[in-house]
Order: structure tokens, then C-alpha cells, then sequence
């Protein structure tokens, strides 16, 4: 074998190298993203659960307030469909929306503000609310993580051909992002 | 190239306003469950924390650390505490067993921010419950004391209980306080405070060479203590005093 061809497959050597860890990292780097996620699913899977009985404790004690209710339970099933990052916060930012304007209603009817079971529920609420921020909070560190990867170089310039594309950040609203308090 | 004096100088006091700027505090090596940061605890109670904190640990893993601080870097109590606890990784790392109590002394926050792995144990309807009855109520009136010690109770008590134990040092406690009625109580009294009295002379014969009075009631190694690396997701109660 001439020293030509030596160099040659050293070099080949080396990239491979290079290729087959920068691959991997982006497999670790794309799956941490997913795991990530199915954590913000969980999260706001529970506050769904929660809503049925938030809506029941107070529905008894301010039958008026029909359009608060109705949101909400709308907002709630507008989630339940919404397929994808970007319509998932959008829907969630809506259903954080209803659900600050339904533990308002708290505020004007003292029988549900003395309420025990109300009180444990808008804690509850208050709880998962910040269990849906800190996995979005996370959630978005991998993503931030993740597309810089395929964004620079070497990456950059292998990551379109494996099918790596940049991914979406969980953008929630902005006013959305009050989480719901009451002041008992 | 000679750097002129005065720039060290001023380089030297941007690190310094930096690092103050900076203020959540380390992860502590010693006395792990309390750290009062904002001076807001008597000694006696940050004593009966730790007697506390001990136990549930070495009988469960499970950590419960009260961090009192000055301020909140102007930042949401959330927040902060969450990064607290993943900096300090409290609770064990395998179970995620750990329980932040912060108390901010400006503006008057508290937080109870619960690990992963106690969220059954201590849910938010629970830690909302402990938040109302043993800290706001006692915080508002400026008595630290009382709100840390009964809130810490409640809960390393619903704590062990997830571990199917109980706590000696927190049934302990209420016979430690003298009682003031009939002869044959002072009798049984003077009894009880010197049988205590004889075991902690005895342990702190036989115990760590440490010093310091928190010894006495210790019942390990002060530098035993270390968190585990636990972490947390945000569960938990928050609310104004």
C-alpha cells in the first residue's frame, strides 16, 4: 500500500469517527427532547383531570357564571386535540386563560372561597400549573440544546442528510402565563 | 504592557459586586435540613430541625431542608426554589425524596417545594393545607419559630409515614416542656430531664469531637450529613405572608 493511500483511509477513518459520535449526540440530544416532552404531556394531562371536579365544586355555587364554565370546558377539549408544540401552547396558554377567570369567580362568591374542597383544588390547580412550567422550562432547555447542535459546525452540515430538523419551542402566551391564584 | 494599577482595582471590585449580585446560597456540607440564611431562627429551633431531619433521613432518605434568605434576587419564589433544590439536589437521587421549606424575608414569601418522589406523600392539596395552618398564620405575626418548627413536623411526620416509620424526636418533643401541676408530675419531671439529661452527657462523651452545643442532641456525625442529588418538578405550595 503506497503512503498515499494510508493517508487516505486515515482520513476516512477520522470522519467516520467524527460523524458516527456527532450522530449519536443527536440521537441522545433529539430523544432528550422527547422525554422532555411526554414529561409537559404529563403535566398538563393532570391539570385536565383536575378541571372536572374544579368545575363541579363550583358550578353548584354560581350557576350564573355559564360562559366561564363553558370556556373552560371548551378551552379543555380544544387541548385534547391539538396535535404538535405549537398548538398544544397555544391551546394550554387559553386553557390557563379560562381557568384564571374561573378561580376568579372565587373572588365574588364567599361560599366557594370557604369551601374545603375548593381550597384543596385551586391548590392543586395552582401546583400543576408550576409542574407545567418547570417541564416547559426544561422542555425548552433541550430543544435550545438541541437545534444549536444541529445549527453549528460540524453538525450543520450532516444533520439535514439524518433527517435531524430543528424543533419547536413551547411558546406560551404571554398574558397566558399567569398561573391562576386566588388570595384566600 | 504594564496594566495601570487603578483598572486592577476597578476589575477587582466588578468581581466583588458581581459575586454579591449573586446571592442564592451554596450547597451547604454541614447542618444540611436548616439554613438560615436571613438570621430569622432561634438556635433552639434550628436544633430541634436538625434532630428532626436527621432521624427522617437515616431512617427513610428522605431530606427536608428549611432555607430562610434575605431576598429573592427579584425573582418568582417559584422559580427560585426550584433551582434551589436541582443546585442542592436534596432528597436521594434515586427516589427523589426531597422537601425545600423557603421562607424570603423581602418580600415575605414562603414556599414548600416537594421532589418528584414525595408528590404522593405530600400533595399540593396537603402541602396548600400545612402552608395555611402552620406557617402563614404564625409567619404573619413575625413568629419564625413556631410556624418552621410545626410546618417541619407535619411534614417529616406525613414523610415517614410514606415509609411506614415514626419519629421518635418528633413525639419526643412535647416532653421536653416542664409541666407546672401537682407534686408527683415535678416528681416524674425532674425524672424525665435527668434521664435526658444523663444520655446526652453520655453521648457527648462518646460522640464527634465537633464542640458546640447543637451536639447534645445530635444523634450522628455533623459531617455525615450530605444531599443526595435529588430532584423536583415544581410540585408543591406557595403563598405571601
Amino acid at each position: 500500500m503506497s503512503k498515499g493511500m494510508i493517508a487516505v483511509l486515515a482520513a476516512a477513518a477520522l470522519i467516520a469517527v467524527v460523524l458516527f459520535s456527532g450522530y449519536n449526540s443527536l440521537v441522545t440530544a433529539n430523544e432528550n427532547i422527547n422525554g422532555k416532552w411526554s414529561q409537559v404531556d404529563n403535566q398538563l394531562q393532570r391539570r385536565s383531570d383536575l378541571i372536572p371536579n374544579l368545575v363541579a365544586t363550583t358550578q353548584g355555587m354560581a350557576k350564573q357564571e355559564k360562559e366561564v364554565f363553558q370556556a373552560v370546558n371548551d378551552a379543555r377539549t380544544k387541548l385534547a386535540g391539538a396535535q404538535g408544540v405549537n398548538a398544544t401552547a397555544e391551546a394550554s396558554g387559553e386553557l390557563s386563560g379560562a381557568l384564571s377567570r374561573l378561580l376568579m369567580i372565587a373572588e365574588n362568591y364567599p361560599t366557594i372561597k370557604s369551601d374545603a374542597s375548593f381550597r384543596q383544588l385551586a391548590d392543586e390547580l395552582a401546583g400543576t400549573e408550576n409542574r407545567i412550567a418547570v417541564a416547559r422550562r426544561d422542555y425548552n432547555n433541550a430543544v435550545q440544546e438541541y437545534n444549536t447542535q444541529i445549527k453549528t459546525m460540524p453538525k450543520s452540515l450532516y444533520a439535514g442528510m439524518f433527517g435531524f430538523g430543528q424543533r419547536d419551542y413551547f411558546k406560551a402566551d404571554e398574558k397566558a402565563q399567569e398561573v391562576p391564584q386566588v388570595k384566600f | 504592557m504594564k496594566i495601570p494599577r487603578v483598572v486592577l482595582l476597578l476589575l477587582l471590585m466588578f468581581c466583588l459586586a458581581v459575586s454579591s449580585a449573586a446571592a442564592m446560597p451554596e450547597r451547604p456540607a454541614t447542618d444540611i435540613y436548616v439554613q438560615d440564611n436571613a438570621g430569622l431562627l432561634s438556635q433552639e429551633t434550628k436544633d430541634q430541625v436538625l434532630k428532626i431531619g436527621r432521624e427522617l433521613d437515616q431512617k427513610t432518605t428522605a431530606q427536608i431542608a428549611v432555607v430562610t434568605v434575605e431576598n429573592l434576587d427579584d425573582r418568582p419564589i417559584a422559580e427560585y426554589a426550584n433551582e434551589l433544590f436541582r443546585k442542592w439536589g436534596i432528597g436521594s437521587k434515586d427516589k427523589n425524596n426531597g422537601v425545600l421549606l423557603l421562607i424570603s424575608r423581602n418580600p415575605r414569601k414562603l414556599r414548600i417545594e416537594v421532589g418528584y418522589g414525595l408528590e404522593g406523600a405530600l400533595p399540593d392539596g396537603y402541602t396548600g393545607q400545612v402552608r395555611d395552618e402552620a406557617l402563614t398564620p404564625n409567619l404573619k405575626k413575625n413568629d419564625y419559630d413556631a410556624g418552621v418548627l410545626a410546618a417541619y413536623k407535619k411534614l417529616a411526620v406525613k414523610t415517614a409515614e410514606e415509609y411506614q416509620q415514626t419519629l421518635d424526636s418528633v413525639e419526643a418533643a412535647p416532653e421536653e416542656e416542664p409541666s407546672a401541676d401537682g407534686d408527683s408530675d415535678t416528681v416524674i419531671m425532674i425524672i424525665v430531664v435527668l434521664i435526658v439529661f444523663g444520655i446526652a452527657l453520655i453521648r457527648w462523651f462518646f460522640g464527634g469531637g465537633s464542640g458546640g452545643s447543637s451536639d447534645y442532641f445530635s444523634s450522628g456525625s455533623d459531617d455525615g450529613d450530605s444531599f443526595g442529588g435529588g430532584d423536583s418538578g415544581g410540585g408543591g405550595s406557595d403563598g405571601d405572608y
